[in-house]
């Protein structure tokens, strides 16, 4: 299950910075050799977006976010355990509150108001997809983090 | 309001100082915590934010100070707006998004912005849609301006008025522009929008998105030729170190529009939504005489700095755009406010 998923985000990550790095690319000639190619600022920005929003979910997912270890290192197992089921726990609580709740509320609200991008005319909304997704990958890895620490024991 | 939190203190350290007991003491502080937030619900004064992205010297936030004063005033102080300029709570489209989910009460927008939220503001923002400044006015004032300023309601986003943003002109750093020609093979900074970019199309130029913060180092540079603003922006950018040819031709003139989140405007009593109203039509006019002054100002202070101002002539401008017009009215909405504007006295 995690191996699939893991196999998924990579994959779309890989492709995703492709895009932002040829977009940008392209926009730098398109500079010099008299292209006009207004797409490009704004796929760049939105690809990044979406790099940024589902790379840290990976992150999650790989356990290589940042993390200040003095407190969980001082602990002994059970505790530990105890600690870390606690982490993902809030980890669970500020996806659920601001990324599902919050980032699908604005995102309905972007597609019922129609807002479109400046220039390529993309509804907003697809782009703020981001949010409640990322935020799904999020919480489904909190919770098989969660299942692994209890079984550990 | 201060006497009687004054009595509810006095009261509790009396308390404290003759029975010392520990019990004695917490209902006091429990008593103190209950009087603030007495207070804290009989607060009278309500406050609205207003955030836009110019300096606090721009023409067009002074208007806006003559709003917030006039609320004020409307409601012997018990309405207030609170400005937040440089953009401090974000750019003009996330400003209007946090209208949108009722974060941000006010804020003050290009009307090139509002396009993508509200497609009607389209029309304002077309190139050689007015034929004078006295057009102009008469546009934004009328019945059009209103429809408009209107449309936005059903997008969350109420227009309270229209404030002047003078009209945009070419300023080019080594060949000056005397008619449309000229822009032939000119490489020339546009803003984020399709229209713009039209426009240079048509004209013969190519026209290249940068954003605004890179454009002193691109025209230095030589990666544009030209780029294009009103007389107030060109001074307080200070491209005219760089640009050395100001042609007026005054291709568009694209207003900034103050809109109100319909969210917020809901919570607001009858009567406070008057005042706000009010008030904001009424800064309009004063923010056109700071507007002035400050165009006035400026294209003295680039001409002193060396720069040549062109007159050209704007019929022959006007007419290489024409198409332009054209293709927007295959839309029937904004074909009637094109007719509608162009039928519009002066």
């Amino acid at each position: 299950m995690r191996k699939v998923l893991d196999e998924i985000n990579r994959s779309l990550l890989i492709a995703l910075s492709i895009l932002m790095v040829l977009s940008a690319l392209l926009q730098v000639f398109a500079r010099t050799i008299d292209l006009n190619a207004q797409f490009t600022e704004e796929l760049t920005i939105f690809s990044m977006m979406w790099v940024t929003l589902f790379g840290s979910a990976y992150a999650f997912g790989i356990k290589k976010h940042i993390a200040i270890d003095i407190l969980s290192s001082s602990l002994g197992a059970e505790n530990q355990k105890r600690l870390a089921v606690f982490i993902e726990v809030v980890i669970i609580l500020f996806t659920v509150l601001i990324l599902l709740i919050g980032g699908g509320r604005f995102v309905w609200i972007t597609f019922k108001l129609g807002q479109v991008s400046a220039v390529m005319h993309i509804p907003k909304g697809w782009i703020y997809l981001a949010l409640p997704v990322s935020g799904l990958i999020i919480l489904f890895y909190s919770i098989l983090n969660i299942i692994d620490e209890v079984k550990k024991a | 309001m201060s006497h009687f939190w004054n009595s509810r203190l006095s009261n509790c350290t009396q308390y404290s100082f003759t029975c010392c007991g520990f019990v004695v003491k917490m209902a006091s502080v429990s008593l103190i915590i209950l009087a603030v937030f007495a207070c804290g619900n009989q607060k009278q004064v309500k406050e609205i934010k207003l955030a836009h992205s110019l300096s606090e010297e721009h023409a067009v936030h002074k208007g806006m100070l003559d709003f917030a004063e006039r609320v004020k005033k409307k409601s012997n102080g018990k309405l207030t707006i609170g400005i937040y300029a440089n953009g401090q709570l974000g750019s003009e489209s996330q400003c209007l998004e946090l209208l949108q989910i009722g974060s941000l009460g006010i804020t003050k927008v290009s009307a090139a912005v509002m396009e993508s939220f509200a497609p009607k503001y389209k029309v304002l923002n077309l190139p050689y849609i007015y034929k004078s400044k006295a057009h102009r006015f008469a546009v934004h004032d009328g019945p059009i301006g209103q429809e408009i300023l209107n449309s936005g309601e059903e997008y969350w986003l109420k227009g309270l008025c229209f404030y002047d943003a003078g009209s945009r002109s070419f300023y080019t750093t080594n060949k000056p522009i005397y008619n449309p020609e000229d822009v032939s093979g000119l490489k020339i900074r546009v803003m984020k929008s399709i229209t713009a970019s039209k426009m240079i199309s048509e004209m013969g130029g190519s026209p290249v998105p940068i954003s605004w913060g890179e454009l002193y180092t691109a025209l230095q540079q030589g990666v544009v030729d030209g780029a294009e603003n009103n007389p107030p922006s060109f001074y307080l950018s200070r491209h005219y170190e760089i640009a050395k040819y100001y042609t007026l031709d005054e291709h568009t003139g694209i207003p900034d529009v103050l809109v109100m989140s319909t969210i917020v405007w809901n919570r607001l009593s009858e009567e406070e939504q008057n005042w706000v109203k009010e008030a904001a039509i009424e800064s309009a006019p004063v923010q056109r005489a700071y507007w002035n002054e400050s165009e006035e100002e400026s294209l003295k202070a680039v001409q002193e700095a060396g720069v040549e101002i062109i007159k050209p002539d704007i019929s022959d401008f006007a007419k290489s755009t024409n198409s332009i017009i054209e293709e927007f009215k295959d839309d029937p909405d904004l074909k009637r406010l094109i007719e509608l504007i162009q039928q519009t006295d002066a």
